[in-house]
């Protein structure tokens, strides 16, 4: 088995078969090279500040650049892509709503060993979650072309049916090759890891996560995103962001406000006291 | 079938054994009066400012005050109450660690009719957890009596055990008597509801909730509580507030940073002021995973 690609035109029920038959599918050149040089250039000086990883499973020779909603207005973009956004509601239909969950660039540099094979939603204390419902739904949008020698990201065709808790070798995975522009689409159960950069090169990609909005968020949006950048971002990228009850009351301000109107008060529907003003 | 009652000798794990067991449990007489007092003298305005619910599950003569964290700094002392956080660490054992999930004061009025019954975990979209699973863990400290006529919480003993989206009537439950300074705790698998409100009096109880820290929170504390007031608080506090990672990698902030640097930059590093065993407890996980170990 390989990985399904389909064109940037496909219909959401294209690639949401391509998904529920292979577990995965890349969608060639959704974005323009273009754009994705230019997000790189607006998240470069961020890049090259960012730490490598701590340990074999963020990888030492990998850099992970967080924070992109604040720090690159063009990323916003990728994760308000209507297919993207398409899939991803359908994926995690089961749940009342969903919420962006990663941004992340992560730049993998030579001699990288393979990352270990694993379910994204097993960040989720690693709670066995039923087969026929996943909790997260990734994308790896790619700012270089993936190679199997730079380390496209490995796939285990067929894995989001599998039992949970599993162990593979690379030999069990695919490469998802794919161009720059391209994206890379997965739902949180599909077995996965990066693959070993054995070029001279740096392989780039950024992976835009969401997962329903009853769980907690990775990145932490309401600290990554200062209040002031908040303030001016449109309002449907502020809900997917966090800034919207999960279920029937998850994530309120204090006397069960809507917490948009902490960066939008002009949206508040009801007079209510403020923590920051006494009464 | 009744509620079991412990004095404020209780230990923590005495407290978990009954919620395993029943699901719910009365620890009498925890606060002295005046406590209950000064509890209550920083939280008045902030109740008297409050509207009334929005519809009948959170009641329309019902009071729900939250942001008690920058409210009220007895409040705070209330969270880190020893017996609490001892119960949760037993109670809530099984993940990585857990966290604070909502801090309300809940003043039920006069008049008021008796909640539905249900189970706290149907926050997180009815999502049907298996028995045993217990995901929260929650306190009702007394800051009037709590008796059948003013809306005790009504519960039902060992319905941990029951089975998920189960309707109950009223006459299925009984109702957690408590004296004022008294703390009835239950797991957010027990079915329960406020009770109805026959008397003429307010019954007022302050509602301190703590959930594993890879579920969302219910109450936003990085938004309720403003960072100026947050950079005065103990590094206890806030890594129990959310600024931690839960899990492995739950909630960092920008280039993967420990949460609690976007307040306290002078703070780094894993593992410091992390709840007890959570450090030991992700290593083992990541090592059963991966067979690797963080570093």
């Amino acid at each position: 088995m390989s990985i399904p690609h389909i064109g940037p035109d496909a219909r959401c029920e294209d690639v949401l078969a391509a998904i529920d038959c292979n577990g995965a599918v890349v969608i060639d050149r959704l974005a323009s090279a273009e754009m994705m040089d230019r997000i790189g250039s607006e998240l470069r000086p961020w890049v090259e500040k960012s730490p490598a990883g701590r340990d074999g499973f963020e990888g030492r020779r990998t850099r992970r650049t967080g924070g992109l909603i604040a720090r690159s207005q063009t990323a916003r973009e990728l994760v308000m892509n209507p297919l993207v956004l398409g899939v991803a509601k359908q994926i995690l239909s089961h749940a009342t709503s969903f919420q962006m969950h990663v941004t992340q660039v992560i730049t993998i540099g030579p001699e990288e060993p393979a990352q270990p094979i694993h379910r994204d939603q097993w960040a989720f204390d690693s709670y066995p979650f039923a087969k026929d419902y996943p909790v997260s739904f990734g994308t790896m949008w790619a700012m270089t072309d993936f190679t199997v020698e730079n380390g496209a990201t490995r796939i285990v065709v067929g894995s989001h049916k599998f039992d949970d808790q599993l162990r593979f070798t690379e030999a069990d995975t695919e490469p998802a090759e794919m161009l720059k522009g391209s994206v890379l689409l997965y739902p949180g159960t599909t077995y996965h890891g990066a693959g070993a950069n054995r070029s001279n090169g740096s392989r780039s990609g950024i992976t835009i996560q969401y997962n329903v909005s009853w769980l907690r968020q990775e990145e932490n949006q309401y600290l990554s995103v200062p209040v002031e950048i908040a303030r001016t971002l449109p309002l449907e990228l502020l809900r997917l962001i966090g800034y919207q009850r999960g279920a029937y009351s998850l994530g309120y301000v204090d006397d069960l406000r809507d917490p948009i109107e902490v960066v939008r008060p002009d949206l508040a529907k009801r007079d209510r006291v403020r923590p920051e003003s006494p009464p | 079938m009744n509620l079991i009652h412990l004095d404020a000798n209780a230990r923590g794990e005495d407290v978990s054994a009954a919620l395993e067991r029943d699901g719910a449990v009365v620890v009498d007489n925890v606060l002295s009066s005046g406590q209950v007092d000064d509890l209550m003298a920083e939280l008045r305005p902030w109740i008297e400012h409050t509207k009334a619910g929005f519809d009948s599950f959170s009641g329309r003569n019902t009071r729900r005050t939250g942001a008690l964290i920058a409210r009220s700094p007895k409040c705070r002392e209330l969270v880190m109450h020893p017996l609490a956080l001892a119960t949760c660490g037993r109670f809530l054992g099984h993940a990585t660690s857990y966290q604070l999930h909502l801090t309300q004061v809940i003043s039920i009025g006069p008049g008021e009719p008796a909640q539905t019954i249900h189970r706290d975990q149907w926050a997180f979209d009815f999502f049907s957890f298996p028995k045993g699973y217990e995901v929260q863990c929650n306190t009702i400290w007394a800051m009037t009596d709590f008796n059948e006529l003013n809306g005790a919480t009504r519960v039902i003993p060992g319905s941990n055990r029951f089975d998920d989206k189960m309707r109950f009537k009223e006459e299925e439950t009984i109702p957690a008597e408590m004296t004022r300074g008294s703390v009835l705790f239950y797991g957010g698998s027990v079915y329960h509801g406020g009770g109805a409100n026959r008397s003429g009096q307010t019954r007022t109880g302050i509602n301190l909730t703590y959930n594993l820290s890879w579920l969302r929170q219910e109450e936003n504390q990085y938004l309720a509580c403003p960072p100026e007031i947050a950079r005065t608080l103990p590094v206890g506090l806030l890594r129990l507030m959310g600024y931690q990672l839960g899990a492995y990698a739950l909630g960092y902030v920008g280039d993967a940073l420990d949460p609690i640097q976007v307040l306290r930059p002078d703070l780094n590093g894993f593992g410091f002021g992390y709840l007890e065993g959570t450090a030991e407890k992700l290593r083992k996980q990541q090592s059963e995973l991966w067979g690797q170990d963080r570093k």
